[in-house]
């Protein structure tokens, strides 16, 4: 059995898309039986799009990962799904997934694209695995960013101690965990565990507490420090279309 | 009243799209300022999600290309339309590329709107939105609706809101009601 999974991250290798995909493929062959074979592959370059859909054909199950770009897939992966259409398969796929993931904390980001992948899916004739939505997804690289050892130490606490329920979404060991875990329990039962569905939905209401932790640290451990690096801090507020 | 239409119909072949959009560009250009942008004549980087246009060229995309004028075309109008034949299930790859490419007209900061974290808006104003699409073939029932709940959401994070969904079905004069009554 072949397991494709396809990476739209326009960041390609250094995606977080492709941290999930990565953790998720670790779990999927921790106990390799040899019968089943997972691949990833990345669409980056538009003018290769078409030639990846022979992988796809040739996939019996597939799963596509992507970060959500104003509200829906990123235009690279519609080319993929484009270059679909009418496309004459030996065999027919038997199942496809999703991963999803957003910048923004919470659910409600995604769940319209979600309606669009189902009827996808069924455009394909295959069956609908679900859509595993992760949001808060660019908190992996502010928690990579950070350098100084007492700001390393205020995230880990955070993280621990789930603060204002946002403090886990910078617990990079975590997110991957709950995608491993995903992976082992995809290759065994072959379907999304929902339980660790659940666990990354959270926090599913954003409050005024909420809201303004998680912009605490976005911005100030975040945007202002790639602001910084780049001398931008003064052009912040920029508005050249006025 | 300033109108862009982006046109994001990557088949020129596809002449009963481009007809449609002809009658609408004609019968709107009486009174009103039309800016008819076919993005399939246009050169489009795709966005590569670099947050250069937030952290690096504030405002600004990175990268060289055609879509500084679609920006501008955009931000000096009162109304844009999205036009795009359906093609699996959606509006178009070309106009995809073309709306990734608005990310610049935001702010990497952040505002809480009825309980859900967007991106604070760069600019006081943005235009209204509005969405022309051709069905295709084999469409199921709800894509419609699908499409314009995403139209929606894309509408919220532009700070503006989604003035009308029709299909290219819908008469001309429909549309030109929408327009004129918003």
């Amino acid at each position: 059995m072949l397991l494709t999974i396809f990476n739209g991250s326009p960041r390609g290798k250094q995606s977080n898309s492709r941290f999930l995909c990565d953790a998720f493929m670790k779990g999927y062959i921790e106990k390799d039986d040899g019968k089943d074979i997972i691949q990833i592959i990345d669409l980056i370059e538009v003018a290769k799009i078409k030639s990846l859909r022979s992988i796809f054909a040739q996939s019996d199950h597939v799963i596509i990962a992507f970060p959500l770009y104003i509200d829906s897939m990123p235009a690279q992966v519609k080319y993929f799904f484009e270059t679909l259409k009418n496309y004459k398969m030996k065999k027919q796929i038997q199942s496809i997934g999703f991963f999803v993931q957003s910048g923004f904390p919470g659910k409600i980001h995604s769940t319209f694209i979600e309606q669009y992948l189902s009827n996808f899916s069924m455009r394909l004739g295959c069956q609908y695995m679900g859509t595993v939505i992760k949001g808060g997804g660019e908190s992996i690289k502010i928690s990579a960013l950070q350098k100084k050892i007492i700001h390393r130490l205020i995230f880990k606490i955070a993280a621990l101690t789930d603060l204002g329920r946002v403090g886990h979404l910078l617990d990079n060991k975590k997110h991957f965990n709950h995608f491993y875990e995903l992976g082992k329990q995809y290759k065994k039962f072959h379907y999304f565990d929902s339980h660790i569905i659940k666990k990354l939905d959270r926090p599913k209401k954003i409050n005024w507490f909420n809201y303004s932790l998680y912009k605490f640290i976005a911005e100030n451990f975040y945007w202002n420090t790639l602001l910084k690096r780049y001398n931008s801090t003064q052009q912040r507020d920029n508005t050249p279309y006025s | 009243m300033q109108i862009t239409i982006l046109n994001g119909n990557s088949n020129p072949k596809d002449t009963s799209f481009e007809q449609y959009i002809s009658q609408v560009t004609s019968q709107l250009e009486s009174d009103h300022d039309i800016t008819n942008i076919k993005l399939r004549k246009l050169k489009i980087k795709l966005c590569t999600g670099c947050f250069g246009c937030w952290v690096n060229t504030p405002g600004k995309c990175i990268f060289n290309d055609d879509t500084d004028m679609i920006r501008e075309s955009y931000m000096r109008s009162d109304l844009v339309i999205f036009a795009s034949p359906v093609i699996m299930g959606f509006t178009s790859a070309l106009l995809k590329s073309a709306q990734d490419k608005l990310l610049p007209l935001l702010h990497p900061n952040f505002t809480l709107l009825k309980n859900e974290i967007h991106h604070k808006y760069r600019y006081k104003t943005y235009p209204l939105v509005g969405l022309i699409v051709s069905k295709e073939p084999k469409m199921q029932d709800n894509d419609i609706s699908i499409i314009t709940d995403i139209y929606n959401r894309i509408a919220i994070n532009l700070n503006t809101s989604l003035s009308f969904s029709i299909t290219t079905q819908s008469p001309v004069k429909e549309l030109m009601y929408a327009v004129n009554n918003f």
